[in-house]
């Protein structure tokens, strides 16, 4: 999986310590620096790609939100402040989430979880355990036409996949997005979808007829592959 | 009747802007930081947290406290202050026997708050506080000397200068009225506050 690169931006040090603590146990998130001042965050992206900037409000010479106001191509920018007047401001200023301190683990999961959900790639991060992040499942987001589409999990009806792209059946539409197969699949809740071919990924709870050779889902046809066969067949004589 | 009834108002203002809830929430994100990383130093700070809501919440609701008690409230404001600063030199001059005078509560911290809101907080490279207190004769002398902020100017400092200095000044003149001096200046480098005031004895 990429690495996403995270810079933190406050001045306090046992601050910084806790988001620090924090980011250390997801794998996919690296702190390339840690910047005591918003100029020194100002300069270090000057020559260094970021992805995702944990901003404290405030701090001694720039504030966090003239800091944001002041970038031309702002990375994603999660607020962790103490202020809790200053939330309005920040969404206007787009940010992924506003968290304030102190910061459990479990909510600034749920901000992790926001920033993967509109971040190109449709990663998100499956805790079952933590009922707070059991909503935010029923979207996917997907990267399609330069933009970050939103699709209901309920709504999709099945996927197919064309090397790097898959195409999206949903209830309503059809979404083309450039990612492989099998990365849709591990996003899309398991016990929900079922892989029936090299090239089909489909919601069980969509299909209204089967035999040995394919499946429909509506009027649509889809075969069943010679690989899927034996697991697909087993999972579907228990539904019956 | 026209003096007390200002006494109550400022009084009421005094309660509002005794403890801003940012700091608290940054104290406790630092207590919580220190607890997250096994720190022995949480024990302490959580003993500071009591004490200054002890302080605020009982203490300071009587007209007069003991200079000691003033002083034990400066004190835990600055150890919970100083939590957020890696590179503060701190220096503390105490002469006088603090327990025998009294003086009105929170009047001595609006400064320290003061310095390091518009002083300290302004300026990452160069973090320092010095504080000078001491008590002859009845008369207690007061001084916080910090950093000046470089990049404000006069006129900005005073005007951002905050309820908290505004509402001291307002305290002073009440309670203190001719037995009070309060002198605050800054040149490039430095911001000072000189405070003299008679104080009553403890009988």
């Amino acid at each position: 999986m990429k690495t996403v690169k995270c810079i933190i931006v406050d001045d306090e040090p046992i601050a910084t310590q806790v988001i620090q603590n924090y980011l250390d146990k997801l794998d996919t998130f690296k702190i390339v620096q840690i910047c005591n001042n918003a100029l020194k965050a100002f300069e270090f992206m000057q020559s260094n790609p970021v992805d995702l900037v944990f901003l404290d409000i405030q701090m001694p010479k720039m504030s966090g939100l003239e800091f944001l106001k002041a970038l031309q191509n702002p990375p994603k920018v999660i607020i962790v402040t103490a202020y809790r007047e200053y939330a309005y401001e920040g969404f206007e200023l787009d940010v992924v989430d506003y968290l304030l301190k102190p910061v459990s683990f479990e909510r600034f999961l749920k901000a992790i979880n926001k920033y993967n959900s509109i971040s190109s790639d449709i990663v998100k991060i499956r805790d079952d355990s933590d009922p707070v992040l059991e909503s935010e499942n029923e979207f996917i987001w997907v990267r399609a036409d330069r933009k970050n589409v939103k699709i209901r999990i309920g709504d999709i009806r099945y996927v197919e996949g064309l090397k790097d792209y898959v195409k999206i059946f949903a209830e309503d539409n059809m979404i083309i997005s450039k990612i492989p197969l099998k990365k849709m699949e591990q996003n899309l809740p398991a016990d929900k979808f079922m892989r029936i071919h090299r090239s089909y990924l489909i919601s069980t709870k969509k299909i209204t007829a089967f035999n040995n050779e394919g499946i429909e889902i509506g009027t649509i046809q889809l075969p069943i592959g010679k690989n899927y066969k034996d697991s697909v067949l087993s999972l579907l004589e228990k539904h019956i | 009747m026209e003096l007390e009834l200002k006494l109550k108002e400022a009084e009421l203002k005094l309660l509002k802007a005794q403890i801003h809830p940012h700091f608290l929430f940054n104290t406790l994100n630092n207590l919580y930081g220190l607890v997250l990383s096994g720190s022995k130093n949480a024990a302490d700070i959580v003993l500071r947290i009591s004490s200054l809501l002890d302080y605020m919440l009982y203490h300071s609701t009587r007209p007069f406290v003991t200079v000691e008690e003033e002083i034990q409230y400066v004190k835990d404001y600055i150890e919970l202050e100083k939590l957020r600063y890696s590179d503060l030199t701190i220096d503390i001059t105490e002469k006088g026997e603090f327990k025998n005078h009294r003086i009105a509560p929170m009047i001595l911290q609006p400064f320290v708050e003061n310095a390091f809101k518009h002083g300290i907080s302004k300026d990452i490279d160069n973090q320092w506080l010095k504080i000078d207190i001491q008590l002859v004769n009845s008369r207690l002398y007061f001084k916080v000397e910090n950093p000046k902020n470089i990049d404000m100017d006069m006129d900005k400092s005073v005007e951002s200068e905050g309820i908290g200095l505004s509402n001291v000044k307002k305290r002073l003149e009440i309670i203190y009225s001719d037995n009070h001096e309060l002198d605050i200046k800054g040149n490039k480098d430095n911001f000072t506050i000189i405070l003299n005031v008679d104080l009553q004895e403890v009988y």
